[in-house]
């Protein structure tokens, strides 16, 4: 039985040999010349001020809460047990949204 | 290591007991495939949010997330914020409308439809690759949290949290785990709350805590902030968060997680379907606040534990009095169940849906009936349970187990997001399009999370990896579509942005 395990431990230490190597390979073949092309893109997004970090964050959840207000009535209700106004859900994002916009606004920076 | 007092078993047994009689309550609901997978279509929009919210914050937030805001500070909750909510909106109002009326129970038997069955296998066991470690991943931070608070066995925790999950997720389905999801979330703020409260007042709430942690060496106001700078070094650079996580990978979580879109496929109306994603975006906004600021809280109070992940369990023992960590273990228990039993249910449903049933009539050249597929569904539970035990030790040379999951995730957030917004708006994408989109975006994040921090500023990168890969298999879709054979009208009734539109229209009319 045991010379069972040893062959299986055998067998997983190749396995983990063949693919450390395989990792290095892919490392160093690809490393260099992917590292040059998303370089400059890290240099440019390390320049930019803060301030468009937080315009950016906060950009996304207005564009999300003025994009409900492009749909239409019937898609919005669609199913609904009723059309009372508190069941319409383009409300319920406003929101949720509220919050979310008020928070990055805040701690954004 | 402290000991717990007869009122914390108390506490415990109830809330144990609570769960089991919900989960055997529903299980006499169960007659059919239906029931057990889509709980008979019957869940308000209510159980639908609160549901959601509990199956995405399990163990492991409360555990390693807690644990990398009190490594990383307050960019952590950027997870269930910018993470969450923009793409909840997107899942509302765009995707779940079209798996509802494309009725269909998981989401590679959509892309199967769509692009064709290759896409759909190849997409189904990544899937249930996925899930299966994630289980996995879930016993195993139990075992931590029992060895850590109670100087528990690893093994035995691990086997006491599997047997005692898959008594109600084998016998009640869906339903069962939704309506125990329910009061999990209840028992999860409630817990998690007064662990915060009484945290707090030790650092001398926020501003006691800010001053303690910017006094110590090396901590400066970037761990108050939620968007941190994109530099060398940075877990959490900004265009990471907002492009990336805000963007494409919670996009393509909350749309591409089965766990989470089972339950609003299982809505009682489209309605409720939409309105449950809402409510979960809104109680989204409490999980930071509940779970990360603990771990910040620790940080202050105490700086120099050996490893971050034992932040949570390192209050829980020097904070709570008899009783309330009774209740806070509960709340653990209520984290770690909710998440594993939903994975389970999801995992299963993916199996016999996408792998078996197609093989089944393959073979027989019948569907598989009713009964069988119930009989099926709960072994397989078991089975994948029993499975998931079984791997957990593996995880225990994982030093960051919330980057491990998130690394997961990212090896196929981005080529699905890309294929199901190809199958979607564009008429065009064809079947072996859609194939070579998914299949090439996946290898890519193979190479990417090999390559790592000898391309990307950061050492976990699957911020970017998620981001490359999506634009990637979405040229690939595009260039192989314009060579490949389309679908006609007929075949994409139902399926694309145009047809579905007009279904409403023709109904109101």
């Amino acid at each position: 039985m045991s010379f069972i395990f040893a062959l299986i431990e055998t067998a997983q230490s190749d396995s983990d040999d063949w693919w450390q190597s395989v990792r290095n390979w892919i490392r160093e073949t690809l490393g260099p010349p992917l590292k040059s092309l998303h370089e400059p893109i890290d240099n440019w997004l390390a320049s930019l001020p803060m301030w468009v970090a937080v315009a950016c964050a906060i950009g996304l959840f207005v564009i999300a809460g003025l994009w409900v207000w492009t749909l239409r009535t019937e898609f919005i209700f669609r199913d609904a047990p009723d059309r009372h106004w508190w069941r319409d859900l383009r409300l319920w994002a406003m929101v949720v949204l509220a919050p979310y916009i008020t928070i990055y606004l805040f701690l954004g920076r | 290591m402290g000991e717990l007092q007869s009122i914390d078993y108390l506490i415990i047994g109830t809330y144990m007991l609570g769960v089991l009689s919900i989960g055997s309550y529903f299980a006499k609901y169960i007659h059919s495939t239906g029931d057990f997978f889509l709980a008979g279509r019957a869940l308000p929009f209510w159980a639908i949010g609160m549901s959601i919210v509990v199956t995405d914050i399990g163990a492991i937030d409360l555990l390693t997330g807690a644990g990398a805001a009190y490594d990383r500070g307050i960019a952590q909750a950027n997870f269930d914020w910018i993470g969450s909510v923009p793409a909840l909106l997107l899942a509302a109002f765009i995707f779940v409308p079209y798996y509802w009326r494309a009725g269909v129970y998981t989401l590679p038997e959509f892309l199967g439809r769509r692009y064709n069955s290759a896409t759909r296998w190849v997409h189904a066991l990544v899937l249930l690759f996925f899930m299966l470690a994630t289980v996995s991943i879930m016993l195993w931070t139990s075992a931590v949290f029992l060895r850590e608070t109670l100087g528990w066995n690893e093994i035995t925790a691990i086997w006491v949290t599997a047997a005692i999950v898959g008594c109600y997720a084998i016998s009640g389905g869906l339903a069962a785990v939704v309506m125990t999801d329910v009061m999990q979330l209840v028992v999860m703020f409630v817990g998690t709350g007064a662990l915060l409260a009484l945290a707090l007042w030790e650092v001398g709430g926020w501003s006691g805590l800010s001053q303690k942690i910017l006094a110590q060496p090396n901590e400066t106001e970037a761990y108050f902030q939620l968007l941190v700078e994109h530099r060398e070094g940075t877990q959490y650079p900004w265009p990471g968060m907002v492009f990336s996580l805000g963007i494409i990978m919670s996009t393509a979580y909350f749309v591409g997680n089965q766990a989470v879109m089972q339950r609003a496929l299982g809505a009682r109306s489209e309605w409720d379907a939409k309105a449950g994603m809402l409510t979960a975006a809104l109680f989204k906004l409490a999980i930071p606040i509940l779970v990360f600021l603990p771990g910040m809280a620790a940080r202050g109070l105490f700086p120099d534990l050996e490893s971050s992940v034992a932040a949570i369990p390192t209050l829980i023992d020097r904070l709570l009095p008899p009783g309330l960590k009774g209740l806070m273990f509960a709340a653990f228990f209520a984290a770690l169940m909710s998440s594993v039993d939903s994975y389970l249910n999801s995992c299963v449903t993916i199996f016999t849906g996408d792998v078996y049933r197609p093989l089944h009539k393959q073979v027989t050249g019948r569907d598989l009936s009713g009964r069988l597929g119930l009989i099926l569904g709960r072994s397989l539970t078991a089975f994948v349970l029993v499975a998931a035990a079984i791997y957990a030790p593996r995880f225990k040379e994982s030093e960051t187990l919330y980057d491990v999951l998130q690394t997961l995730l990212s090896m196929f957030q981005g080529p699905t997001l890309a294929i199901l917004l190809l199958g979607i708006f564009w008429r065009g994408a064809t079947a072996w399009g859609g194939f070579a989109g998914l299949v090439i975006g996946v290898a890519l994040t193979c190479v990417l999370n090999i390559l790592g921090d000898a391309v990307f500023i950061s050492d976990n990168p699957y911020l970017f990896v998620s981001f490359w890969s999506f634009w990637v298999s979405l040229g690939v879709t595009i260039s192989i579509s314009l060579f490949t054979k389309k679908k006609t009208p007929m075949e994409l009734e139902g399926l694309v942005y145009g047809s579905v539109l007009s279904q409403v229209t023709n109904d109101n009319v």
